[in-house]
């Protein structure tokens, strides 16, 4: 434990580890308040941390500015909104937090100044992290104000942390040793020595000589120096907080990522959605991600360069011909929750499932095509079934809506639909009708076995398509203590129109789909809405608003859900939904994209913030 | 050698007077409280030392469900039904359980469910099962008559007896079977014949669809003879020539010594034919036979009584409401399942057999598992604070009385010296936290076989 002077009683944990991160932040430590007399001058006082480092390093990530997204953080519109949130209260008021606080305030206290100056004094060059292929040991370079104010801060870390041990008996609990000159340290785990204005530290001191050498001697052949880190920095957004760099041919090379080169899978789902990526950073040389924070969103983006021609023929199904496979324009449903919009060829990947799938997945797959065969009349899922769809295709979820006169069940579930073309759409539709038909067959088998209601099959004409659904029949007797159940959320529906196949888990959600595809909104987002040429692989775009909305539809069954899970009685339960649904106002959205363009394949994530009220 | 033996049942089943041998103290609060419910609650406890015997059983008898609670449980059993999971209803009523002031009620709930026992592993609507449930507590003080009536046409027990259709040419025996010997009578007081003409009276009783119909054209109209008694009899007509059988009401009343006294042994029938021969003149009311009982020298003075082992819910939800500790009745639901209990899914029609039967290599163990666990989220949260708050508020400051407190608290026995000399270890030598230390020490608790005594 560590004692302030004054202070009988020692102080808790949480300070003694934040007085060590403030040692680990920038100290020039040395026996007693010395200054050293004879520090060795380096070759460039003014190197980057990119050009301390080797061109062995693997990974490179930086928070180039930390105060600056500090003072974004705290400024943010947000920032208010999130500190008089009940929840936010809160957590701010645990015990954990409390103690945590405390330690600052303790820290704060011996060293003379706030928090933020001290992130000020300590990081204004910024925080770096690095892993070196040779030493396999990450390293942090923070960079200070100056020299001066690291030595200033600590003296007086020291200080206290000789206190502490002087008043339990202890030892002195900073080892030290030398590099040509330099005066390396250790306490805890962590040894860390210091060059001008920079802390480096690492859990192994072999891994800071390196680091050393270059300061004083210069770096030949630096990180700064390879052509893929000149190219991957200068693309950076210049509005970025944090970036990162890693090179995966040098790690595939070292064996370090051996999923990478790992040849089947055995998940299809995850092939179907990332094997094209896979099989980009199984070829690629680097990948470079940027993180940026702005008013009304935060945004992580991934690029790296691609190329086509490393796509083998089993994952062409991801991309499309010469990489060209580009999803369909974006539809918009009222009470639109989520729509997923990808460029796929099922088929093809179905076909390519001996070079994609592990033996245990071929044989299920096998399996399963053969079970579904027998129900479809002779055809094959795989050849028939699966070959027969395009691969454009959009996935929707929206908000339930219930007719007028029909059972509204407890627990409302968003619908959700498929669109997608056929291939040779007048064939293929007859073999769709059949499907949907038996499907509705098998579902009343089973359904009629555990004594829920049967689907009743129903057709109808919309103009020039035609839709087939099943609806549950109602109860005999609804009454307001009626309990409906689950099922009531479905009525499953297929139309098709053209060479469109619309499947959707109810009919409102088909009808409004169909509107969808007969008149596209004018400012739906569409492929041609990003930058020209510019290929948008795979969409996803989930709305905050309506996605709150469907919480609060289940809101009775959310609290229930939160007495039986939790034991809680129905007011803390309330409570604790309501602190949920509170945090949910602050998020707008949430998008993800798979792009290339110019032989650079980007995934970009982003929240949306909601800095105005939701209305 | 039976300890029954030699003794006057008048004397056994003479009311409970306070005196100086046996005085109304708590640990004498607590068993009673114990026996009569799920276990009590601390401020429970302290009403009834106040009130005396007499005012407390009225209490447990009389007490029904605040109107807010009510209403309360009744939207989380219809989320729990919504989701279509039997599992998720056992968890609402073990939230139930926990929360209710109705204890007595929710004890013969659950008696009943294990007595009238249909399991939703056949009974695949949760919505029949949520119906049959309703009724158990409707009827937990009886009559037993209506009660068994009510069975009768019960789908859920219908179709868990493969009794949903019932036929005038192929009369189906299973229920009528074990109306006879499960239900009402018990082995050894009916003939296979009877069976069979008892099963004639309830043709054309059958689930349709989803609810009991009587289906007329299917119903055997044709004289019938059972029991000693001849006639054109139909379903509740054979169910009341069940139970004006003299060993009906001896077998209710047994069956209530057993939950409510002890397990073993088995009292002779004159300890039993006084609480028999109450049953019937009370038209089949289980209210003064439960009265009698729980206010009875037997229960409350004898040792005879320290022969009653807790079933797994017993034991968890009397841990739970006395150390007011807030859990996940789902995940509860699941460990109960675990040590024997699960419920809503009771092995066979027999329902739980109890008494020692909950206890083997594999359940004693897995009972001081969940206890341990809820020990360790008492120390984390409950009602009002955690484990060292309510230590506090009680008074228990020392080692020894935090030790005592939370024996005469959770055990049915006192703690031996050993056994205190360990708690008291555990209580000296833990972690820094209060509230974590006392948690340890119940897990001392948990292991001791007393643990397991109501």
């Amino acid at each position: 434990m560590i004692h302030l002077p004054g202070h009988s009683r020692p102080l808790p944990r949480s300070v003694r580890w934040c007085l060590i991160v403030a040692v680990l932040l920038g100290l020039n430590v040395g026996r007693g308040a010395q200054v050293q007399a004879d520090d060795p001058r380096p070759a460039n006082p003014d190197a980057t941390a990119a050009e301390l480092l080797a061109d062995s390093t693997v990974l490179y990530a930086e928070l180039a500015d930390p105060p600056r997204l500090v003072q974004r953080v705290l400024t943010h519109p947000l920032a208010s909104k999130v500190q008089a949130s009940d929840t936010v209260r809160g957590i701010y008021e645990s015990p954990e937090v409390a103690k945590m606080r405390l330690g600052v305030g303790f820290v704060e206290l011996g060293l003379g100044m706030t928090w933020q100056s001290l992130v000020d004094n300590l990081t204004t060059g910024g925080i770096y992290l690095a892993v070196d292929r040779g030493t396999r040991q990450p390293i942090i370079m923070v960079k200070a104000k100056d020299a001066e104010s690291l030595e200033r801060l600590r003296d007086r870390v020291l200080k206290l942390a000789r206190d502490d041990a002087r008043g339990k008996g202890q030892p002195d609990p900073i080892q030290t040793g030398e590099h040509r000159g330099l005066r390396g340290y250790k306490i805890d785990r962590f040894s860390f020595v210091t060059l001008g204005p920079w802390l480096v530290a690492s859990e192994k001191s072999e891994a800071l000589k390196p680091v050393a050498d270059a300061w004083l001697d210069g770096q030949t052949a630096s990180l700064a120096k390879i052509p893929e880190f000149q190219t991957a920095r200068a693309a950076r957004p210049t509005t970025a907080f944090a970036w990162a760099f890693v090179r995966l041919d040098k790690l595939r090379d070292a064996g370090l990522a051996p999923p990478l080169v790992k040849g089947t899978t055995d998940n299809p789902v995850a092939e179907l959605l990332l094997g094209g990526i896979m099989a980009n950073l199984q070829k690629t040389s680097h990948v470079s991600a940027s993180w940026t924070l702005e008013d009304d969103r935060t945004r992580l983006l991934v690029s790296a360069p691609h190329d086509d021609e490393w796509v083998p023929q089993s994952r062409k199904f991801f991309f499309g011909p010469a990489g060209q496979g580009a999803a369909p324009a974006m539809l918009a449903v009222p009470g639109q929750l989520s729509v997923l919009r990808v460029w796929r060829d099922i088929g093809g990947m179905w076909a390519a499932a001996p070079d994609l799938f592990d033996e245990r997945v071929n044989g299920e797959l096998a399996q399963a095509n053969s079970n579904l065969s027998n129900v479809l009349g002779g055809k094959d899922f795989g050849q028939d079934v699966l070959e027969s769809l395009g691969a454009e295709i959009q996935v929707v979820a929206a908000r339930a809506q219930f007719e007028k006169d029909a059972p509204t069940p407890a627990i409302k579930l968003p619908a959700f639909g498929v669109v997608v073309r056929l291939r040779d759409a007048d064939t293929n539709k007859r073999l769709w009708k059949v499907m949907f038909q038996t499907l509705i067959g098998f579902v009343n088998i089973g359904g009629g076995m555990q004594g829920l209601p049967l689907l009743e099959l129903e057709t109808e004409k919309l103009d020039d398509a035609q839709l087939i659904m099943g609806r549950y029949v109602p109860p005999e007797k609804i009454s307001d203590e009626t309990v409906v159940g689950m099922h009531y959320n479905f009525s499953p529906t297929m139309i098709v129109v053209g060479d469109r196949l619309l499947l959707a888990s109810n009919r409102q959600l088909a009808v409004e789909l169909l509107k969808a595809v007969r008149s596209p909104a004018p400012d739906a987002p569409a492929n041609t809405a990003t930058p020209t040429g510019e290929v948008v692989n795979t969409e996803l775009s989930v709305d905050g608003p309506t996605l709150r909305a469907i919480l609060d539809d289940n809101r009775r069954q959310l609290v229930a859900q939160n007495m039986l899970e939790k034991g809680h009685d129905r007011a803390a339960a309330e409570a604790e939904i309501g602190a949920l649904m509170s945090i949910a106002e602050f998020f707008r959205g949430v998008g993800l994209r798979v792009t290339t363009l110019d032989k650079t394949l980007r995934v970009s994530a982003e929240v949306r913030l909601a800095t105005e009220p939701a209305k | 050698m039976n300890p029954f033996d030699g003794r006057d049942p008048r004397e056994a089943w003479r009311a409970y007077d306070p005196d100086a041998h046996f005085p109304w103290d708590r640990r004498r609060a607590t068993r009673l409280l114990r026996r009569a419910g799920l276990g009590p609650t601390i401020a429970e406890i302290d009403v009834a030392v106040k009130a005396g015997p007499s005012e407390t059983v009225r209490t447990l008898l009389e007490t029904s469900e605040p109107a807010p609670l009510v209403t309360e449980l009744k939207d989380v059993t219809a989320a729990a039904l919504a989701t279509n999971d039997a599992k998720n209803l056992a968890a609402s009523w073990l939230l139930r359980m926990i929360r209710t002031p109705a204890q007595a009620t929710e004890l013969l709930t659950l008696f009943w469910h294990g007595h009238f026992a249909t399991s939703a592993a056949k009974v695949t609507d949760p919505r029949m099962m949520l119906h049959q449930h309703d009724q158990f507590r409707r009827f937990a003080f009886g009559p037993f008559d209506e009660l068994t009536r009510t069975m009768a046409r019960d789908p859920a027990m219908l179709i868990y007896l493969d009794s949903a259709t019932n036929r005038r040419t192929r009369p189906n025996e299973n229920f009528a079977r074990e109306v006879m010997e499960l239900f009402c009578l018990g082995l050894g007081n009916y003939a296979e014949r009877d069976i069979q003409e008892l099963a004639r009276c309830f043709t054309g009783w059958e689930v349709h669809p989803g609810a009991f119909r009587f289906y007329a054209a299917q119903h055997d109209r044709g004289e019938k003879e059972f029991l000693g008694r001849r006639g054109a009899f139909d379903g509740d007509e054979g169910i009341r020539i069940v139970l004006d059988q003299p060993a009906a009401a001896r077998f209710i009343a047994r069956k209530l010594v057993r939950l409510y006294v002890c397990d073993e042994p088995e009292p002779p029938d004159a300890f039993i034919q006084p609480l028999a021969d109450e049953l019937r003149q009370g038209d089949w009311n289980l209210k003064p036979v439960v009265r009698r009982i729980l206010t009875s020298r037997l229960l409350l003075t004898d040792p005879l009584a320290d022969r009653k082992i807790q079933s797994p819910v017993q034991l968890a939800v009397s841990w739970i409401r006395a150390l007011d500790v807030r859990l996940s009745t789902q995940q509860l639901n699941t460990d109960l399942a675990s040590i024997g209990q699960g419920l809503f899914f009771p092995p066979n029609v027999k329902g739980w057999p109890g008494g020692r039967t909950w206890l083997n290599s594999a359940t004693i163990v897995g009972r001081a598992n969940v206890l341990g666990r809820i020990a360790r989220e008492a120390a984390q949260r409950s009602g009002a604070g955690n484990l060292a708050s309510l230590a506090g508020r009680q008074g228990w400051e020392s080692h020894d009385e935090v030790v005592s407190g939370f024996a005469s608290l959770l055990l049915a026995k006192p703690l031996d010296e050993a056994d205190r000399r360990q708690a008291r270890q555990r209580l000296e030598s833990g972690p820094a936290d209060r509230s974590q230390r006392i948690a340890d020490m119940l897990q001392v608790f948990a292991l001791l076989p007393e643990v397991n005594l109501a």
